[in-house]
């Protein structure tokens, strides 16, 4: 059976350069930087661009040498499952046009090729076919064809592309090879080497039986699934399980309203799903695909839907989408729709009171979760505790959806770690500190003006001062901060004030700040 | 008014605190406070360099010693020792409370509170009521009298209601309530640098600290009048009433050595005596001279009168042991070269061979305390450690700690991933700087590398690293330094556990020791020990004679073995074997013990950074004539030509040309000793050269003695060692010279060790006539041996199966219990041997199955067949392998299995076999080889090639690096300066091959090659596995 095989050799690498490529101009791609994706295990060179070539890396360099020989060296880790996912998406792309791919994780595919040919009738058709699914990706690759997987593999990983019918012509090429190259263990290997069997043709040439009793079952196994005397049961590729469908439009839709159909179509392919595996889901993506810019994935206009509550109707999500895509503006005609979900939550079913007699209404997430898809996430606030001693932040709104991060701050698990508590201790510590924390929270005042003002009036001083003197490091307070940032706390790196309670003429319990300058201000009133 | 601040922590409260024990003190006193209580977090780590500063400023600031706690529920308390019994108490609660817990942990249990019988104790109440209530009456019922409740108020919006909890809490447990400020630094200004260790601490970046920060600067030192606005006057008070009743200063501690050194009927130093006129019956069994008794009579006196009886008696027990055991020793330092230390056997300088060192060392007006180091073999030092517990105990042995600070790469590394820059980045950053580089800073270098210079996260990244840079860590324990008392340790200093399984280490590191006048043992390990060690068995064995160190260094000065130390021939020998060295001797030509003194201390960063390496040379040469400013610093500087080389001479010239008292020596000694992690040497230079402008020597003569004290600061090398240094480097050579193959057998079998592989050791062997035997199952042992061969009467080394890489010593003792009378004779006898294939196949890769096969090749295809297991087989007799293999290696494969499986190669070297190949040859160009380099004219450009077997960058070099290339015929000394390696860095790192061009420069007999072009020749040799050691 007739092979072929493709490896990738700098999947990773290829994707980040297509990407970026695509974002700059082409004439800037020349002049990029050396890049080199490093093992962060090995903490050695595994692929690296030209410029890091012509710079004198070579794969397997250690990062020091690296270093000290480039001087502006752009690194990065290498990411196995990110390659993975890659090969997830040629595999997908592929199968299209091909029918029996076998994954060979994280960077090669092998196609059975002779069930093709009698589609494609000449290898040659075959392959330029395969080539064109995987031109837009722009990535290197080498093709070999070969008898058996793991002899295409063989050839395509040792950077021979080699595309032929011939066996005699394959066999030649593989003999050459180094058995440095084979894929078995490397003690297996260094094995050979220290007999002196340097080559694939060496190798060959003595006799099975003696190897045999020689070499470990693994290697013996691996050399017949070579030769193709034995099948390799490969496991061919499959479309994924995993929620994620989408549907390809005949024609290319531009208005909302009409893009609801498939959206909904879509939705009720997962409600069934959902109601399958009695799941609910928390969110789910919907991804725009338009023709103009082709289907890499960065030019997709991605949309996240939430909902407050777990909800599995397609009737309840068609409803979020729609109030969702009020305020989305479309870059393109659409002409594919995916739609995958994001979070699954397990359907434990909501007590509700028969009693209450108010069925029908909306609960309080579900008003938030439309609030949200109507308005956006960054429009619906609401007031939490903020980890910072300053008084304009001590209080603050942050997204709905996303949680205060106050009690994360009060314990810190490293903390508690890092003084090695015993266990009876962290639990205390654990247990007490947000109570504690409650307790010792600062007197704030419950209406904070938006700018300080000077002190005008006489008041008297009934309480104080309470310095605050920090966030020396920020250059501009503002810029993490939310938008509503008073724009004062800004100014300057030295944050030092005095605070005082204090009542004005009216009877009012003011809160006021002296600054170093003994400058006095006015921030707040109580209630 | 005055205050007393009773709660106050170091940066020894690791990560916690942002100052020095030291500067707090300064500041309290600046204040005006009459007290400072050092309550760093179950630690007494910081209170000697407290106390020290207190003692060299003579402040009238009391020093309080004490320790802060929290309790498993939360309970905070501080502990304050009044007296010696409640320090005592202070150290045993410390030393439990560390010691139940893995290294720089601790549990302080109700158990340790309840046994608190002296110590005052202030309570933090945690402002929680009903915690509070219970707290309280807990901590009543056991220590009513010394219970007081610490109010700290530090300008919270809460500080009222928490002070009204006080009162209450006060009033109903009837306690005084003390002002405490919970103090955290110094001065306010260290808030960032704080913010900074709380964020270290926490594993957080500073953005997401939050209120997990401090809210304002109010946990620093903070003025009287401050502090009486913000707490009630009868707080103050009680604070400094409190503190008046604290008693207890580190100067009372009373060392006293364990007292069963000393035989019943004797006095300490009547038993001294004795074993002093048993020493001299020994070592002077013709009768001694009476100058020298004198001498001996002298420094028994000063022993006596210092107090230093015990420590002499320690370390005579501790080398008669192993004595005893046959464990060699040599012993250093100022003391150790003192006549009584030569009766006592503790060293073997003999004080007639250097008549000149006697007298220098202890010295009273330098208040110096007496140092002895002892050296062991490295490979029983153990053994010596096992000594000390088991003769004193735990309770009464510990290792002195070392106080591990932040350095530059490690503060990099924390203060940026607070500031949150990448880890790529910061490793990037560290990776790059090169430290070396003396006239860029590494602040020039971080911007060099990208940091951007405008941002104010950068200023403030730098600002801290360099703020940061000498803040303790954690303590580590020292290599050697053990403190021996005969009460109980832990009412002396708290002991706490090593990370080393059994180890346990006091918190005091050796300054600390000495300020507060302890004596501590150094037991230290040197390889060179149990190489002469071994040599000197191997000569007793194989040539009937037997030697001891002091036996060679009796014999008069040979010349013979001058001869071979100027030739630069000293390939092992001690000290003197490294580039540097071996570039310095042709050109100092040592000619006695003396010079082989100042041969190991002037090659060091001091006499190089002071400027004094060339004057020496070329008075020694009779270049430059000999003066001296004056008569003071005549009799400083005679020994050396009037050029100071010792760290000892530089003290002395601060003394009596600068006119620095017996006291202010001493601080400079200790100040050279840290100067890298506090620059305090800067506060020296004014004194010392207008001390000298004052005195009349020229500025130039004084910056270079300011320069070379603070090369010395960065590697002090005082001449007491040296001295001791001196007597190894000479004993070895004189092994090199006359038993070679007994001394590379020592230094083969002590391995690793010093600065050569063992394939340059065997080479170097090779080129000393010696023959090297390769390794064989039938002749090999385990260790490698002297045999005798009829055939060339003469001794050749046999090489042991120790060195097959990846051989367990295990296997090979298998191996050698089961070989027959008649060695193994075919496979099948040696499968009976049992031993697993792995460790079969590792002999045969290291070819020495050769009597069995025809080569390493098929032996390997023999022992790989798995029917060779088989139990039937195992009795069926010299099995005929069959056959489809037939592999005969060539000269470059049995070269790789070689370096592969042993590291060394007896009679192939990769540059023969290069040059064997005609094409390759062809490609290389024309070169000479290391040989054929004597008869080459100096300045004349000339190629070389060879294997870079090392690389090194010292670093008073100043970006120079040496790389060693081995051809077949010898080694090439290169030196690529720092513009050269910059412009061709691929070569310069990667290669394993080199072809260098460049010119040959010669000084005497010393041959360099100032590389031009660098060629990397490492492809012509695929494969090829060997190892370049490289020093920087």
């Amino acid at each position: 059976m007739l092979w072929l095989y493709i490896d990738f050799p700098s999947l990773q690498l290829d994707c980040i350069q297509a990407g970026k490529a695509k974002r700059t101009a082409e004439s800037h791609v020349d002049s990029l930087p050396a890049l080199v994706i490093v093992d962060a295990k090995k903490n050695c060179i595994r692929q690296l661009n030209e410029s890091a070539t012509e710079q004198d890396l070579r794969l397997g360099m250690g990062l020091a040498m690296a270093a000290s020989l480039v001087d502006k060296l752009c690194v990065l880790p290498y990411n196995m499952a990110e390659e993975e996912s890659y090969l997830m998406t040629l595999a997908e792309q592929l199968y299209s046009v091909t029918a029996n791919i076998a994954l060979f994780p994280p960077h090669g595919l092998a196609l059975q090729v002779d069930d093709m040919l009698r589609l494609y009738h000449h290898l040659e058709h075959y392959i330029a076919t395969i080539r064109l699914v995987l031109a837009p990706f722009k990535l290197s690759a080498y093709f070999a064809c070969g008898y058996s997987p793991l002899s295409a593999q063989l050839l395509a990983c040792a950077g021979i592309s080699l595309l032929s019918t011939d066996k005699s012509k394959i066999a030649t090429a593989i003999a050459t090879l180094p058995v440095e190259c084979l894929f078995i263990s490397n003690k297996a290997k260094e094995n050979m080497t220290r007999l002196g069997i340097k080559t694939f043709a060496q190798l060959q040439a003595l006799e099975v039986a003696e190897l045999a009793t020689r070499l470990d079952a693994n290697t013996m196994d691996y050399l017949a699934q070579l030769n193709a005397k034995v099948t390799k049961s490969l496991v061919l590729y499959q479309p994924k399980h995993a929620f994620e469908h989408s549907v390809e439009l005949l024609y290319e839709i531009s208005t909302i309203n009409i893009l609801l159909h498939p959206i909904k179509q879509l939705l009720t392919v997962l409600e069934a799903f959902l109601k399958r595996r009695d799941y609910l889901c928390l969110q789910i993506e919907l991804r725009l695909f338009n023709r103009a810019e082709g289907l890499s994935h960065s030019l997709q206009q991605a949309l996240l839907i939430s909902s407050a509550a777990g909800e599995y109707l397609a009737k309840h999500w068609l409803n979020l989408v729609n109030l969702k895509l009020t305020s989305v503006k479309l870059l393109a005609p659409i002409t594919k729709i995916s739609l995958s979900v994001k979070q699954f939550q397990a359907n434990t079913g909501e007590v509700d009171d028969i009693f209450l007699g108010r069925r029908g209404q909306l609960s309080f997430a579900q008003l938030a979760s439309l609030l949200v898809n109507k308005l956006g996430d960054e429009k619906v606030l609401r007031m939490q505790l903020g980890n910072d001693h300053r008084a304009e932040f001590a209080s603050h709104y942050l997204p709905f959806m996303s949680h205060s991060v106050i009690s994360d701050a009060v314990v810190t698990p490293k903390a508690i770690k890092s003084k090695q508590l015993n266990s009876a201790k962290a639990m205390y510590k654990k247990a007490t500190s947000k109570h504690a924390f409650s307790d010792k929270l600062p007197l704030r005042p419950s209406f904070i003006l938006p700018e300080p003002e000077p002190l005008l009036s006489n008041v008297s001083i009934m309480h104080g001062p309470e310095r605050i003197e920090t966030a020396w490091w920020e250059q501009s307070a503002g810029q993490y901060r939310n938008n509503e940032v008073n724009s004062t706390i800004s100014q300057g790196h030295h944050y030092q004030r005095d605070y005082f309670i204090a009542k004005n003429a009216q009877g009012q319990c003011c809160w006021v700040y002296r600054e170093e300058k003994n400058q006095w201000y006015i921030h707040g009133y109580f209630s | 008014m005055s205050y007393a601040e009773l709660y106050c922590q170091s940066n020894f409260s690791f990560l916690q605190a942002a100052s020095h024990p030291e500067e707090l003190i300064l500041q309290a006193s600046k204040l005006g406070y009459s007290a400072l209580a050092l309550t760093d977090e179950c630690s007494v780590a910081g209170v000697v360099r407290a106390y020290s500063v207190i003692k060299a400023n003579k402040l009238a600031i009391k020093l309080i010693i004490g320790a802060s706690f929290e309790l498993e529920d939360g309970l905070k308390l501080i502990l304050l020792s009044p007296n010696r019994q409640g320090y005592a108490e202070l150290c045993r609660v410390i030393t439990n409370a560390r010691r139940r817990c893995e290294k720089g942990n601790y549990q302080f249990t109700y158990w340790d509170l309840h046994s608190i019988k002296h110590c005052f104790i202030l309570w933090l109440p945690s402002g929680d009521m009903a915690k509070d209530r219970r707290d309280g009456a807990t901590l009543l019922r056991y220590h009513r009298a010394r219970l007081s409740l610490a109010y700290t108020r530090l300008l919270h919006a809460n500080d009222p209601v928490f002070k009204q909890h006080c009162q209450y809490l006060a009033e109903q447990f009837k306690l005084t309530i003390i002002a405490c400020g919970g103090v955290l630094m110094h001065v306010p200004e260290r808030q960032k640098l704080h913010d900074v260790l709380a964020a270290i601490h926490s594993g957080k970046m500073l953005k997401d600290m939050g209120t997990l920060l401090e809210q304002n600067t109010e946990k620093s030192l903070r003025s009287v009048a401050k502090l009486l606005k913000i707490f009630p006057e009868d707080y103050i008070i009680a604070g400094i009433e409190l503190a008046n009743q604290c008693h207890f200063c580190l100067s009372n501690l009373q060392y006293e050595y364990p007292a069963e050194l000393v035989p019943k009927g004797y006095s300490a130093m009547a038993y001294l005596k004795l074993l002093v006129v048993k020493g001299i019956a020994f070592r002077f069994p013709e009768g001694i001279a009476s100058d020298i008794q004198a001498i001996i009579d002298k420094e028994l006196v000063l022993i006596e009168e210092q107090d230093y009886v015990y420590f002499f008696l320690t370390i005579y027990d501790i080398v008669q042991y192993a004595k005893s055991q046959q464990i060699l020793y040599q012993g250093r330092g100022s003391a150790a070269n003192s006549i009584v230390c030569y009766c006592l056997e503790i060293t073997a300088v003999d004080p007639r061979q250097i008549s000149v060192l006697f007298e220098r060392f202890i010295s009273k007006e330098r208040n110096e305390p007496p140092d002895i180091d002892v050296d062991f073999e490295h490979q029983r030092r153990e053994e010596i450690f096992q000594y000390i517990y088991k003769k004193y105990g735990r309770e009464h042995a510990a290792l002195a700690a070392t106080v591990i600070t932040y350095r530059l790469k490690s503060a990099i590394r924390d203060v940026g991933k607070v500031f949150g820059f990448s880890d790529s980045q910061l490793s990037f950053f560290i990776k790059n700087i090169n430290r070396r580089q003396q006239t860029i800073s590494w602040r020039a270098q971080v911007l060099e590398l990208g940091l951007n210079k405008d941002s104010a996260q950068a200023q403030l990244f730098i600002e801290l690293v360099d703020e940061i840079i000498g803040f303790p860590r954690h303590l580590s324990q020292h290599v050697g330094g053990f403190i021996i008392s005969s009460g109980p340790l832990y009412e002396l200093v708290p002991v706490e556990n090593a990370a080393m399984t059994e180890r346990t280490v006091i918190q005091w590191d050796k300054n600390d020791l000495a300020t507060l006048g302890l004596l501590k043992v150094d037991v230290l390990a040197l390889g060179m020990l149990t190489a002469i060690r071994r040599a000197f068995s191997y000569i007793k064995q194989h040539y009937q004679q037997q030697l001891t160190i002091a036996d060679i260094t009796r014999l008069p000065e040979d010349p013979q073995v001058y001869n071979m130390l100027q030739q630069a021939d000293t390939v092992g020998v001690f000290q003197i074997e490294s580039r540097a060295q071996m570039t310095m001797l042709p050109r100092l030509k040592p000619t006695c013990y003396y010079d082989l003194v100042v041969q190991i201390a002037i090659v060091r960063p001091g006499p190089i950074q002071g400027d004094m390496v060339h004057p020496y040379l070329r008075r020694r040469a009779g270049l430059e004539p000999v003066d001296y400013p004056s008569a003071a610093i005549k009799e400083v500087l005679s020994r050396t030509l009037g050029v100071p080389i010792f760290q000892e001479q530089v003290i002395k010239i601060a003394m009596v040309a600068a006119g620095f008292s017996g006291g202010e020596a001493d601080q400079l000694r200790r100040a050279m000793a840290k100067w890298q992690r506090n620059g305090e040497l800067e506060q020296f230079r004014e004194k010392l050269i207008s001390g000298m402008k004052a005195r009349g020597y020229s500025q130039n003569f004084s910056e270079r003695i300011y320069q070379q004290i603070c090369g010395f600061g960065e590697y002090g090398f005082p001449e007491s060692h040296s001295a001791s240094f001196a007597v190894l480097a000479y004993v070895s050579a004189w092994l090199k010279y006359y038993y070679p193959a007994a001394f590379y057998n020592g230094l083969l079998n002590s391995y690793p060790m010093g600065f050569y592989s063992r394939s340059q050791l065997i080479q170097d062997a090779q080129r000393h006539g010696v023959k090297i035997n390769a390794i064989d199952i039938n002749q090999s042992s385990l260790e490698h041996q002297m045999c005798y061969e009829k055939k060339t009467n003469n001794y050749v080394i046999q090489l042991g199966l120790s060195m097959v890489k990846g051989l367990a010593d295990k296997s090979a003792k298998q191996l050698l219990r089961q070989r027959p009378k008649d060695g193994y004779q075919d496979f099948s006898s040696l499968i009976k041997s049992a031993l697993r294939k792995d460790d079969l196949n590792k002999l045969a890769s290291a070819n020495a199955l050769q009597s069995l096969a025809d080569n390493r090749y098929q032996a390997r295809w023999q022992l790989m067949d798995a029917e060779n297991s088989l139990p039937l087989w195992q009795v069926a007799d010299n099995h005929q392998a069959q056959q489809s293999f037939s592999f005969t290696p060539s000269a470059m494969d049995d070269l790789l299995e070689d370096y592969a499986s042993t590291g060394v190669s007896l009679d192939k070297h990769p540059i023969a076999l290069l040059l064997a190949n005609g094409q390759q040859r062809q490609a290389i160009g024309r070169y000479t080889l290391a040989r054929d380099l004597v008869s080459i004219t100096a300045h004349s450009v000339v190629s070389v090639i060879g294997l870079v077997t090392g690389r090194q960058s010292p670093g008073t070099a100043s970006g120079v690096t040496f790389v060693t290339l081995e051809d077949h015929t010898g080694n090439c000394n290169v030196v690529v300066w720092q513009a050269t390696a910059n412009a061709q860095k691929q070569a310069f790192l990667t290669a394993k091959i080199l072809k260098v061009t460049g010119i040959i420069e010669r000084e005497g007999d010393v041959i360099h090659l100032i590389a031009g072009r660098l060629y990397d020749l490492t492809d012509h040799i695929e494969g090829l596995k060997s190892e370049s050691r490289d020093f920087h």
